[in-house]
């Protein structure tokens, strides 16, 4: 069978990584960096193994990115301009948190959209049925 | 009229699942899609001393392919690439990623080389920057360095007939 260069996702030995593992690879010089570094790899989709966050899987471009993203929070760089990184790269489905904007509007509101007019239902219905004069 | 409201409803939200459940998820659109290609400065397979940037994309439609000696669909897919790179007016440009350079350079003398130059991206920066997800993946880039296409994994004869290189002449006719 033909392989595609990278894209495999490792299924037979794919464990979390913890935070003591990350610890080990990835040294810190300060533990807030450790935690905000633990943080955002467990908030980043690997767009390879798409049900796997970047802290979970060893995809090699999990990998690649999860060792980008090491070096820049060791660089000092805040957690809205890492992500910011990781988006513009790989766009908004690497992060596990959609967006709130015109394409993910159905999907924020759909949910409290369906719920009022399933409320107004109900009500009409039990107004319409339970007549006090009936 | 109002009782159909809930039927209508439902019927929406099962069109909407049946649609997604269709939808293969590894299509994932590429966030480089209209913006300026990135910044980089890279040597090429072919020549290490020579030193080639961003603006190298710019002033012709480029066609980029990543490729790597050690992508199998990469090898067989490349004759393809041999072929394609004879059609008249294709400025066809290979980005190496993640390679070694006495591997790429052993690929190219021994399938032949269809690039204008291969940049050689060994640590596979560019290739992030370009957000691509594994090899083969191919890029078309216009006149002002903007990435137009994205295409994933291998292309195939019918693909670049029908849509690849007509787009490719397409963007050749903007000014």
């Amino acid at each position: 069978m033909a392989r595609t260069g990278l894209p495999f996702c490792a299924t037979l030995r794919s464990g979390v990584l913890s935070l003591d593992q990350a610890t080990d690879i990835y040294p810190f010089a300060h533990p807030e960096q450790a935690k905000q570094f633990h943080n955002i790899v467990g908030k980043l989709r690997c767009t390879v193994c798409q049900n796997q966050t970047l802290a979970e899987s060893n995809a090699p471009l999990a990998i690649d990115l999860r060792d980008r993203l090491y070096q820049q929070v060791v660089a000092g760089r805040s957690d809205a301009q890492i992500i910011e990184f990781a988006r513009t790269r790989y766009g908004d489905l690497v992060s596990y948190d959609p967006l709130f904007d015109g394409s993910t509007l159905l999907l924020w509101l759909g949910p409290l959209l369906l719920t009022v007019v399933a409320l107004m239902w109900f009500l009409k219905t039990v107004r319409l049925t339970h007549r006090p004069d009936r | 009229m109002a009782r159909f409201i809930p039927l209508s409803i439902f019927v929406l939200l099962v069109g909407l699942l049946w649609k997604t459940l269709h939808a293969d998820p590894m299509e994932v659109p590429s966030a480089r899609i209209g913006l300026q290609s990135p910044a980089f400065q890279l040597s090429t397979v072919e020549d290490p001393n020579r030193l080639v940037t961003e603006s190298f994309l710019e002033g012709n439609v480029t066609v980029l392919h990543v490729w790597s000696s050690w992508c199998t669909t990469c090898r067989e897919t490349h004759q393809l690439w041999m072929e394609f790179s004879k059609q008249p007016s294709l400025r066809l440009v290979g980005l190496n990623y993640f390679d070694t350079l006495g591997d790429a350079q052993e690929w190219l003398s021994s399938q032949g080389n269809p690039f204008e130059l291969t940049l050689f991206d060994s640590k596979g920066d560019l290739g992030l920057d370009f957000g691509i997800q594994g090899t083969p993946e191919t890029f078309i880039i216009d006149k002002k360095g903007i990435v137009r296409y994205r295409h994933k994994g291998p292309m195939d004869r019918s693909e670049w007939q029908e849509q690849v290189y007509p787009f490719v002449q397409h963007l050749d006719q903007e000014s």
